[in-house]
């Protein structure tokens, strides 16, 4: 197949094994025939699009998996957790071989091994689950071979009573006699008898051997009755009898010798065209007349009888199976139907048939087709469809005959002149060779009277090709799949753009300045205004592209925490809240891994196993919730527990003894400042703390992820009642608002998400407590930071000012003021990393372009304080 | 143009259909369930239409059903495509009104043939 083709496939095949995966976990909480539903839908397209490809031992795995669903579907068989896991695991096998499909286009070398593994188990499953079911699903047992010998009288019987049928032999022990058995009256009384048959055992011995009171009998019995009450009726002869469930098909057993099939050709013709439309008393008559005329010891008379016995009752392909066995012609297929079996084949494959005349390369496909529309036809349906399935089996029959020799096609084409005729159309359609053309008509108009064959309904849809003047009709909105790096360069372009156009308002200024034209600098800032418009919404438009749920992230949670939870013992109900909100594909892509480490370290660490839980008087299944939430320009995920929670007097304890603060700094902290501590590089690396009674595992490789998003996380905890961590993390990173702020003559970025608000402070309202220095805004102490003793800068040279300049900066929920020695222009740029030999520095975002030329650095003011 | 209605919620599925009919020659339109497809199918005419049997809203049975008490649609060929090969998913599909059932995955030489045929293109 075409790359193309597969490359359409691996995301298609990832997002349904991603539903089917989803709606197994939510099935295993709540069982719902809908969701059944879905995920045997996907597993299903997965198969039959699988197909497609050269993968086979990927097309068995996942053929293997819907077969398991077959029988949860049907109800023979419970979902239960095992199950679970081992579709899960194979669903999982799929997916990594779909990776493997994507990188090198051909499934692992151990593809095949993998497979026939996990075949086997679900196969195992398939079986186990089964022997309730298997009397009616499992092989079902052959029919017994007297079941022919049985008088033909009361096999009809037997047929008509339909189903449930148990066909049984007895043979009474030789001595039964001797232990007061009565075999006869046992056997007179089962229930529903309705066939009998009594026949010597075996050879009977010659006289002078003979015993009479020894029992001689085999009794071959036909019961209309449930297959447990004939099995409990002869319990206690159970070791003597052999007892055969059997369907109502199984009575019919033409014997007799072979009559000359040539003349039964014509009645063959006209019994398919009866039973195709349906005229059942027409059929029975037919039988009856030939009966009359033809040897009653035949196997074909014996067919006979049975058509006209059934005529009124039997489905349409039993009664087919007889004609066939009456005229010899092909029957009716069963399983692989000859017609459908040359369809598949190329045409070449199929035997030629021989013709005079040049013969349309299609003819034989042709003559497939037309037989298989006698067998759509002769399917008993709803009357409502039947004028619609002939109208469109005469358009199939239509368009065919270009394909055909001209002689065949001209007795069709005068058939299909015949609206009313159906009859004489059935014929014509089996293969050329079974019918011949001109003999069709011979069957009798009167026999064909076809009620099935609406005439006038044919009428009106005899012209399916004539255009209904209906122009195209706008269809319902299509999605597009498109290569994400597309959209990764447009949406560059689109940033690039915003920034780019910054440089006309620098132009506007120069204008101004150095040729003093106020006038074309008022119309470069007007034309500014319209790109800046147009710019905004372009790039509002290509962020819509990329803006994803966050379900795209959450929905591998409940798999992780099943997993998770089941490996640690605990009990873990999880909830997952706003996940319809939107962030960007990046931003998503940038929180799911400390997500994952978050939600592992609430499991392991947070949440107590049920004993434990129970003991402090909590409910013993904890609960994991998970939300997000937009608020301005940010995304708010929160990963929440009701677990230990974590002691702040512990991690204080554990901060002072690695020296990550010193004692002083913990003399003015507040508790919920200590549990922070767990986010501080080093503070996990050195020692395990699992001994935290909480979590801290690798929480500094959490926060440097958030941080590098340009995000943030934070802590909450109470001891004894759980813990929440909190990431803010921006909607896009594409284009940061900043301010330009001044310190020591040098110009910085800080971005506008991070900044409070401006204020200038008076010198004399500043205060110093306890070694910092402090101002008070609206009834609220804020630590003051210089910025340039925290870049390491030489203060600015001069007197100091009167006025500070405070920039009221966020950092995790604190409110910092720093000083800086003034605020320049706002603008929107594109930070873009520091990399290389700087990619290691502290407190810096990264760099962006300026309209002029120049280059900014851009802060980081979470590491930076 | 000879034009084709392919119903199919497979969208790998639907592209092979189209990329072989194209190649031959037809013009080829998708929908991705029975519902869709039932609205497509009235709002422009086809000569032919490839049906999927298991399809989310509406599946291709009950697509075959409606589309055969419809006026517009009953006489358009229909042509079934599966997973399954057994005999009373066949007759299920005929039953329907299905003119043709072909078994998963067909071949591009099987699909042209069929669709040349059924589609009304003169050899």
């Amino acid at each position: 197949m075409t790359n193309a083709l597969l490359a359409q496939f691996i995301p298609e095949a990832r997002e349904l094994l991603e539903h089917a995966g989803s709606g197994l976990l939510a099935l295993e909480k709540s069982q719902s025939a809908e969701a059944l539903d879905d995920i045997f839908r996907a597993v299903h397209t997965l198969k039959g699009t699988s197909g497609l490809f050269d993968i086979a031992p990927l097309t068995n795995l996942v053929h293997a998996a819907e077969d398991l669903l077959v029988e949860v579907r049907a109800g023979k068989l419970t979902l239960e957790s095992e199950i679970v896991d081992g579709l899960l695991d194979s669903l999982d096998l799929v997916g990594h071989w779909i990776d493997a499909l994507e990188s090198r286009e051909v499934l692992p070398d151990d593809a095949e091994a993998a497979m026939a593994g996990r075949v086997e188990t679900l196969r195992g499953w398939l079986e186990a689950g089964g022997p309730a079911a298997s009397v009616d699903t499992v092989g079902r047992q052959a029919a017994p071979d007297w079941l022919g010998s049985l008088p033909e009288a009361e096999r009809q019987a037997a047929y008509a009573a339909g189903a449930p049928l148990v066909a049984w032999s007895y043979e009474p022990d030789e001595s039964c006699f001797f232990r007061g058995d009565d075999p006869a009256h046992l056997v007179a009384q089962a229930p529903g008898l309705l066939g009998l048959r009594v026949v010597p055992r075996g050879p009977v011995p010659p006289l002078e051997a003979y015993d009479p009171v020894l029992s001689w009998l085999r009794f071959e019995a036909l019961c209309a009755a449930p297959l447990e009450a004939v099995s409990e009726h002869l319990r206690y002869a159970s070791d003597q009898v052999q007892l055969s469930p059997i369907e109502p098909e199984d009575l019919i057993v033409l014997a007799g010798p072979e009559d000359a099939a040539e003349m039964f050709g014509d009645f063959g013709v006209r019994a398919r065209a009866l039973v195709a439309t349906g005229a059942r008393a027409e059929l029975k008559a037919a039988a009856a007349a030939l009966l009359g005329i033809i040897g009653s010891a035949t196997r074909q008379a014996a067919a006979l009888r049975w058509i006209a016995a059934l005529a009124a009752t039997a489905d349409a392909g039993a009664l087919l199976r007889l004609v066939s066995a009456i005229d010899g012609a092909t029957p009716v297929p069963t399983p692989a139907s000859p017609p459908a079996a040359a369809l598949q084949a190329p045409a070449g494959a199929a035997p030629s048939r021989t013709s005079a005349g040049a013969e349309s390369p299609l003819r034989q496909r042709a003559e497939a087709i037309l037989a298989v529309q006698a067998e759509m036809l002769a399917v008993t349906a709803e009357e409502a469809l039947n004028a619609g399935r002939l109208a469109a089996a005469r358009t199939v029959v239509r368009r065919c005959l270009p394909h055909l020799a001209p002689a065949r096609a001209e007795a069709l084409k005068a058939a299909l002149a015949r609206p009313g005729d159906t009859a004489a159309l059935f014929a014509l359609l089996r293969p050329a060779d079974d019918a011949v053309p001109t003999a069709a008509p011979a069957a009798t108009p009167t026999a064909v009277a076809s009620p099935a064959a609406p005439a006038p309904a044919l009428s009106a849809a005899e012209s399916p090709d004539g255009g209904d003047g209906k122009g195209a009709g706008a269809g319902p909105a299509r999605m597009l799949r498109v290569d994400q790096a597309k959209v990764d360069t447009l949406m560059n372009f689109a940033a690039e753009l915003v920034v780019a156009k910054n440089g006309l308002a620098y132009l506007a200024g120069r204008v101004e300045q150095v040729s003093g034209s106020r006038q074309l600098g008022r119309e470069i800032k007007e034309q500014y205004a319209v790109i800046d418009r147009i710019a905004q919404s372009l790039q509002v438009g290509v962020m819509a592209i990329r803006m994803m749920p966050v379900s795209q992230v959450f929905q591998r949670f409940p798999r992780l925490v099943r997993d998770t939870t089941r490996k640690l013992g605990k009990e873990v109900e999880l909830v997952i809240q706003g996940e319809d909100t939107e962030a960007d594909k990046n931003v998503l892509e940038s929180l799911a891994d400390p997500l994952i480490h978050m939600v592992r370290n609430a499991l392991d660490h947070g949440i107590e196993t049920p004993a434990d839980r129970v003991a402090v008087g909590k409910p013993a299944r904890g609960t994991l919730r998970l939300s997000a939430r937009q608020e301005n320009d940010n995304v708010i995920i929160e990963v929440a527990d009701d677990g230990k929670g974590i002691d702040p007097e512990v991690v204080r304890d554990k901060a002072l003894r690695v020296g990550l603060i010193t004692p002083d700094q913990a003399a003015q902290m507040a508790p919920e400042e200590f549990v922070n501590l767990v986010f501080a590089p080093g503070f996990s690396t050195r020692e395990q703390v699992s001994d935290l009674s909480g979590r801290g595992v690798g929480m500094d490789v959490v926060r440097n992820a958030v941080r590098k998003a340009g995000g943030d996380v934070w802590l909450a905890s109470r001891l004894g009642q759980g813990s929440c961590v909190t990431v803010q993390l921006p909607l896009t990173m594409a284009v940061t608002r900043i301010v330009t702020v001044e310190a020591s003559g040098q110009q910085y970025g800080v971005a506008m998400d991070a900044v409070a608000e401006t204020v200038k402070v008076p010198r004399g309202q500043i205060h110093r407590i306890k070694q910092r220095e402090t101002f008070v805004l609206r009834d609220a102490v804020i630590p003051l930071v210089r910025l340039a003793d925290s870049l390491g800068l030489a203060p600015a040279a001069g007197a100091p000012p009167d006025e500070e300049a405070v920039m009221v900066a966020r950092v995790g929920r604190e409110r910092v003021g720093i000083v800086v020695d003034g605020f320049r222009e706002r603008m929107e740029v594109i930070v873009r990393p520091l990399d290389g030999l700087l990619a290691g520095l502290v407190g810096f975002s990264g760099t962006a372009l300026l309209g002029d030329g120049r280059v900014l650095l851009v802060l980081n003011l979470p590491d930076l304080i | 143009m000879t034009r084709i209605l392919v119903v199919d919620d497979a969208t790998t599925v639907r592209m092979y259909y189209r990329d072989v009919l194209e190649e031959a020659g037809f013009a080829v339109e998708e929908a991705v369930n029975g519902f869709e497809g039932l609205e497509k199918a009235v709002a422009e005419s086809f000569d032919l239409i490839l049906v999927d049997v298991n399809m989310p809203k509406m599946d291709g049975y009950a697509f075959l059903r409606q589309g055969r008490t419809m006026p517009e649609l009953q006489a358009v060929p229909a042509v079934m495509i599966s997973t399954e090969s057994a005999a009373q998913d066949r007759d299920r599909a005929y039953a329907a009104g299905a003119n043709l059932y072909l078994v998963k995955p067909v071949r591009p030489e099987v699909l042209t043939e069929v669709a040349a045929v059924m589609a009304g293109v003169a050899p």
